[in-house]
Order: C-alpha cells, then structure tokens, then sequence
C-alpha cells in the first residue's frame, strides 16, 4: 500500500470530461475514490468518473458535502444492519426532488461510486413515491401496461383474500 | 424525450431494483407486484424472495415468527399454503403507516362491512393496523377485520 497522503483536495472528471476539485475528505465519501487514494497515495491527475456526467457528479459531491460528517459505516456491515425504515431526513428530501431521470443517474451513481447512504436515500425516496398506491395508481405513475389476463387477476384476488372467519 | 419510470426502474441492473424492494414496505411491495407480470414474477424469484422469507421487510413477517397457535390447525394448514405461494397479504405483519391504512381499506380484495354502523376511533384503527395485522389478515378476529373494512372517509 502507498504512504498516506496529506493532499486536501482531488480532482475528479466527469465522463463528459469537466474536472471538479473537491475537498479529499468529502470524496471520501465514495468508498470507490477512498480505496483508489489509498492505494494511490498522492494523486495529482484528475481520477476519471467515467460512468457519471458533471450534473450528476455536481449533484453527488453537493450530497458528500452535506453529509461529509456523518458517521462512516463500519466496512463490514452487512445488508441486514442497514437502516430499515421509509423515513428520509428534509435536506436529504429537498435534494432528491428532482425530476425523475436524474434521480435514477443518481442511484446509479452513488451504486458506481459505492456511497451506500446516498443509495439507500435514493432506493427510500423511489419506495415512497410507491407508498400508499394501489396498483392501479403504480400503473399510472410508472406507466405500466396491465398485462394480466382476467384469469391472472383472479388468482391474485385469491391469494390475497382473507380466511374465512370461525 | 423523456423516459418513463417504469422505463427508467427497467434500466437498473437487478441488484439496484432489490435495493429499492429492500427499501420498501411488505404492503408496497404487494401492491407493486399486483402492477404487471414483470414485477410479479420478479419480485417472487428466488433471487429477491429471500427479503420476503426472511421477513426481512418492513411490515413483513417470517412464518416461523407466527404465534405457535396460528402456525398450529386449521390456520397453520392454510397459512403454510400461502406462504409457500406468491407474495400476498398474509406475509403482512404490520400497516406502516396513515397512508397504508388509507390504501388497506379501498383494497378490492377487502370487502367492506355495511354492519359497522359507528365507525370506530382513529386511534383504535391505527393499533389494529399496527399491532394487530397478523390477527387480522388471519381472519381470527371479526372486530378487528370490521374496523379496518370502514371508510375512512366516514370519520370526518
């Protein structure tokens, strides 16, 4: 492993080649850039984000920014001590406001660049715009074709109806 | 121009779409697999079905965590036949929250009841939702089942 670097701020490029300097600290927020620098030790060259364009990563670095105090989870949490639970914190509901493409590059950013916390926002945020829907009212905010035959609906009434009282 | 949600939720690798089931609620995740065959079938693969058998979701429940006499006859027999099945609303524990209830009882699957004439306290409701579920989708206690079948819109 390099010797560890004092260097404040990195450069990252976005895969539309813009460069943004950034505070180390607040980059590492990414577990991917954190492990690069590590192994890396001092980086002078601007570290490529080729699947992330410069509005996403703007927007990623403005959520690192945010949160760049935040109690960093232990490497080796695993899935079942995630936090479990629908509610999401005001600045984080503000940020995710946005319209719905970008809020997908998001989570496909913050899954590239391994920043679990922003994924598990953007993961909740999509969870609750479904919250309190019936499948019909899911239909028409994704846009989803009805493709059940009469038959199918039958067995999911079925499945779904309630023992018959004693 | 634009895509679609459902276009866009297509897009995502599957591990990021089990994130997102990972994220929701049992009951959301009902509703969401009652939209199309895709999200049916996907949300009933084994790959994604261990969040649901391992009552790994919130408002959801593992059978073995049933009361022993819910597991025991004849609820236990039928019970263990629609666990072993799709995703449905007996993997329920618990209604989450306001809007679940809301949704819970304008489900055409639950029929409402024409003989609760007073319609119960909103508190009462939110316990039955709450802490009662599994009596409830059961069918073991008609009070609790006709104080979920009410309107709502009945309480104002």
């Amino acid at each position: 492993m390099a010797t560890p670097s004092t260097q404040a701020t990195v450069k990252l490029q976005s895969n539309d080649n813009v460069v943004i300097e950034v505070e180390r600290a607040i980059a590492e927020r990414s577990v991917l850039i954190k492990n690069m620098l590590e192994d890396c030790g001092e980086v002078t060259d601007a570290i490529p984000i080729s699947n992330v364009n410069e509005s996403i990563l703007r927007k990623v670095i403005e959520w690192c920014e945010h949160h760049k105090n935040d109690p960093v989870a232990a490497e080796n949490e695993n899935d079942d001590s995630r936090k479990k639970t629908t509610d999401i914190d005001e600045w984080d509901q503000k940020f995710m406001n946005v319209d719905q493409e970008m809020l997908f590059e998001i989570i496909l950013a913050a899954n590239f660049l391994d920043i679990k916390p922003l994924l598990d926002t953007g993961c909740k945020t999509v969870a609750n715009m479904i919250k309190g829907k019936s499948p019909e009212e899911i239909r028409k905010l994704f846009n989803i074709q009805n493709d059940f035959t009469p038959e199918e609906e039958e067995q999911i009434r079925r499945e779904n109806e309630w023992a018959e009282d004693r | 121009m634009q895509r679609s949600y459902y276009d866009l939720l297509l897009s995502l690798p599957f591990e990021l779409r089990l994130d997102i089931y990972y994220q929701c609620t049992a009951f959301t995740l009902l509703q969401l697999s009652h939209t199309c065959h895709f999200f049916r079938s996907e949300i009933n693969s084994p790959r994604a079905r261990p969040l649901i058998d391992k009552g790994q979701l919130i408002g959801g429940s593992s059978f073995l965590n049933l009361h022993p006499k819910l597991r025991s006859e004849p609820y236990g027999v039928l019970a263990t036949q629609k666990w072993a099945g799709n995703l449905s609303i007996w993997h329920l524990s618990t209604i989450h929250s306001d809007e679940e209830m809301l949704l819970f009882a304008r489900l055409p699957y639950i029929s409402s009841s024409d003989h609760w004439h007073v319609p119960p306290a909103r508190g009462f409701r939110m316990f039955v939702y709450r802490f009662c579920g599994r009596l409830l989708v059961m069918g073991a206690c008609d009070i609790f089942k006709l104080a979920l079948v009410c309107e709502p819109k009945e309480e104002a």
